[in-house]
């Protein structure tokens, strides 16, 4: 038998036992129907809460600027109602009657009802003036046309060098997004394993376990089984984005997006397999399941830098040397490194780099958190880190 | 076979094991006893690896023992190990496919197993919602859901009524008769007695008695008198070289003599001194041979 087949029967036991319980059932579809409800609510919850248009009443005094608001709304891009107020109506009974906003009551008096409406008052104003401006044409003696030439704007020559991208918009929320789903990942996989493997030593079936498994099979079996069913369930709430996006907000994927995509799951991959076998070295030296969380605390120390860098420093900073040595450290690498080559601050040896130092650094994780585990797995009660290691080596 | 040679493993101050040796050869029943904290449990453990030892090794068939070994070992820890949420037939299977059958075969294992400890209809059942007595049974059905070379259960027996203790004692005694080695620990000597084929007592880490069980009753220095009736009342013993009284009831005596002691002579003895019902001369039990270990 080889020694990775038990391996094997370590993972396949924890995907079978985990996926039937209710909380994964729960969650996994939580998800998927929290992803597709926010999209489709992001989509129709604007138009059911748009306020509707205000409503202009027009004393006959300035029932002739009608066409005037009309087209100046057009041009602002905004649309108002206008009604007809009938000749002596009072603006304040027209208001109430007709459910108006405001009322002009002349080319230079609008009234409102409790609040001003800037955007109506802009309206309006624009509307005033070019209702006076033939009038005020001919005060100076000028024709209107001559009148609108001398008022035109100069023309101002716009250019913008650097255009922004819109590609690389979507590369960096693809990363942003990474980053943040690799936090999240880590937190909650990460207590998986450390409360898994605490039960298993709390209700002592790790002694028969390691009885005909070495150390290392139970622990990677272990984090390979949880990192089959993290990868799924963050697939199948990515996917499900994906086809809500498509869907209800006609989106197309980035052109650089396979690429992204495929780098952002190799980073995912290779977190949650560092971390999780942190967190099953960890969580060895304890059988209480109460003492998770505190136990927990270190490894969240580097987890939670990288993730501020990464959202805080790292984008405006990519080629500082906090910013690379966080990128190029293991525990912080996940989260750092995506997060720099979103804002153009590495090179592909740097990380190629950081690739090869996370898959070195699981490979000492995996030899130390085995030690770790055997010298902690059978000892009840708590103990350290360091205590357990020294203890396998004795 | 399984040797232990010379173990020897301290925590700190504490001597866990100095120095013992002990065999289990196929097809035989090894009764390992002693008193609590004697050593019993990390000379089990260190039989798989799970303690490291100072000095000493252990060997199957003359090499050390490593991982493909202890493969074919069964183990059931004295405190027991399951996992609480999974079916009990499913664990069986599942413990059985680590130990290399394929999972057809574990499955039919799993089955055959539960059904002899009379628990087939609880296959399906989650181990948390079995008695202390099923979860007892499905955790030797572990043990013995592949074919084992060597049988190492710490303690098998604890907390079973007599039924499931005649059944289990069945069960490992159809083990052994197949060929697989049995190395076994419970404090429950006159059950040890009725089963073992040889006898290992241990005390603060040493190994004080080994061997064959009649061969070490008919080794010791000591044999037991028990007479009961009218003489037993009587101090008609006093007479006797090195007799120690052992246990005494109204109307039933019992001795400790020396094993060279004349037993027509004793019996003449006892006679003379009122009506003698019962006498029996015998070699020391099992539990007498634990005692004498233990207070040497």
């Amino acid at each position: 038998m080889s020694s990775w087949w038990p391996v094997w029967l370590v993972a396949r036991r924890e995907i079978v036992a985990r996926t039937r319980t209710r909380a994964f059932q729960l969650s996994t579809a939580a998800l998927v129907v929290l992803v597709i409800g926010g999209t489709a609510a992001a989509q129709w919850l604007p138009d059911f809460f748009e306020e509707d248009p205000p409503r202009l009443g027009l004393l006959p005094a300035a029932s002739h600027m009608a066409d005037t608001l009309d087209a100046v709304a057009a041009a602002f891009g905004e649309e108002i109602v206008l009604v007809a107020l009938e000749p002596g109506d009072d603006p304040a009974t027209g208001m109430q009657r007709e459910d108006l906003d405001a009322v002009l009551a002349g080319p230079g008096s609008l009234l409102f009802e409790s609040e001003e409406d800037v955007t109506l008052q802009a309206i309006v104003a624009r509307a005033t003036y070019e209702d006076a401006l033939p009038d005020r044409a001919a005060a100076l003696g000028l024709s209107v046309e001559q009148a609108q030439e001398l008022l035109q704007p100069v023309p101002l020559e716009v250019q913008v060098i650097s255009p922004e991208d819109p590609e690389d918009d979507a590369e960096y929320g693809l990363k942003f997004v990474t980053t943040v789903v690799l936090l999240m990942a880590i937190s909650l996989y990460g207590q998986w394993v450390l409360v898994g493997v605490i039960e298993e030593k709390s209700n002592r079936v790790a002694e028969v376990l390691l009885a005909v498994l070495a150390p290392w099979q139970l622990l990677t079996g272990k984090v390979l089984g949880i990192l089959a069913l993290a990868v799924s369930q963050i697939a199948a709430t990515l996917v499900s984005l994906v086809v809500a996006l498509v869907i209800f907000e006609d989106a197309t994927l980035p052109a650089t997006g396979p690429a992204t995509i495929a780098m952002a799951a190799v980073w995912l991959v290779l977190g949650l397999l560092l971390y999780n076998f942190v967190y099953a070295a960890v969580g060895s030296t304890t059988t209480r399941p109460e003492d998770s969380s505190n136990i927990m605390v270190p490894a969240m120390v580097p987890l939670l830098v990288g993730y501020l860098a990464a959202l805080m420093y790292v984008p405006d900073f990519p080629d500082s040397v906090a910013s690379r040595v966080l990128s190029l450290f293991p525990l912080t690498a996940p989260l750092v490194m995506p997060a720099r080559t979103a804002a153009g601050g590495s090179s592909v040896i740097e990380v190629v780099v950081a690739l090869a130092g996370m898959v070195g650094a699981i490979a000492g994780v995996i030899w130390l958190g085995a030690r770790i585990y055997s010298g902690a797995i059978l000892q009840t009660g708590r103990m350290s880190l360091l205590a357990a290691f020294r203890r396998s080596q004795e | 076979m399984l040797t232990c040679e010379g173990l020897t493993r301290r925590f700190g101050d504490v001597v866990a094991l100095e120095g013992a040796s002990l065999t289990v050869e196929p097809g035989r029943m090894v009764g390992f006893l002693g008193p609590n904290g004697s050593g019993k449990t990390t000379a089990m453990r260190s039989i798989f690896g799970l303690v490291r030892l100072d000095a000493g090794r252990v060997l199957w068939d003359g090499r050390p023992v490593d991982g493909s070994v202890t493969r074919r070992f069964g183990y059931m820890p004295e405190s027991r190990g399951l996992y609480p949420r999974m079916p009990a037939g499913e664990q069986v299977a599942y413990f059985a496919t680590l130990h290399g059958v394929d999972r057809a075969e574990a499955r039919r294992r799993a089955n055959h197993w539960l059904a002899r400890f009379g628990i087939e209809e609880r296959a399906g059942s989650k181990v948390e919602t079995l008695s202390h007595g099923n979860q007892q049974r499905v955790q030797l059905a572990v043990a013995l859901a592949f074919e084992s070379d060597l049988l190492v259960l710490d303690e098998p027996f604890a907390g079973l009524d007599p039924l499931a203790v005649q059944v289990m004692g069945e069960v490992v005694r159809e083990e052994a008769a197949r060929g697989a080695g049995v190395l076994f620990s419970s404090h429950q000597l006159d059950l040890v007695e009725g089963l073992c084929d040889d006898v290992v007592i241990i005390h603060h880490g040493r190994v004080v008695v080994a061997g064959p069980l009649e061969a070490v009753r008919a080794a010791s220095p000591h044999r037991y008198i028990e007479v009961t009736g009218e003489a037993a009342d009587g101090a008609w013993y006093r007479g006797i070289p090195g007799a120690e009284v052992v246990e005494e009831r109204r109307r039933a005596v019992r001795l400790r003599v020396d094993a060279q002691a004349d037993p027509g002579a004793i019996l003449a003895l006892a006679r003379g001194a009122g009506q003698v019902d019962g006498f029996r001369f015998e070699p020391p039990s099992l539990s007498d041979l634990f005692v004498e270990a233990v207070r040497r």
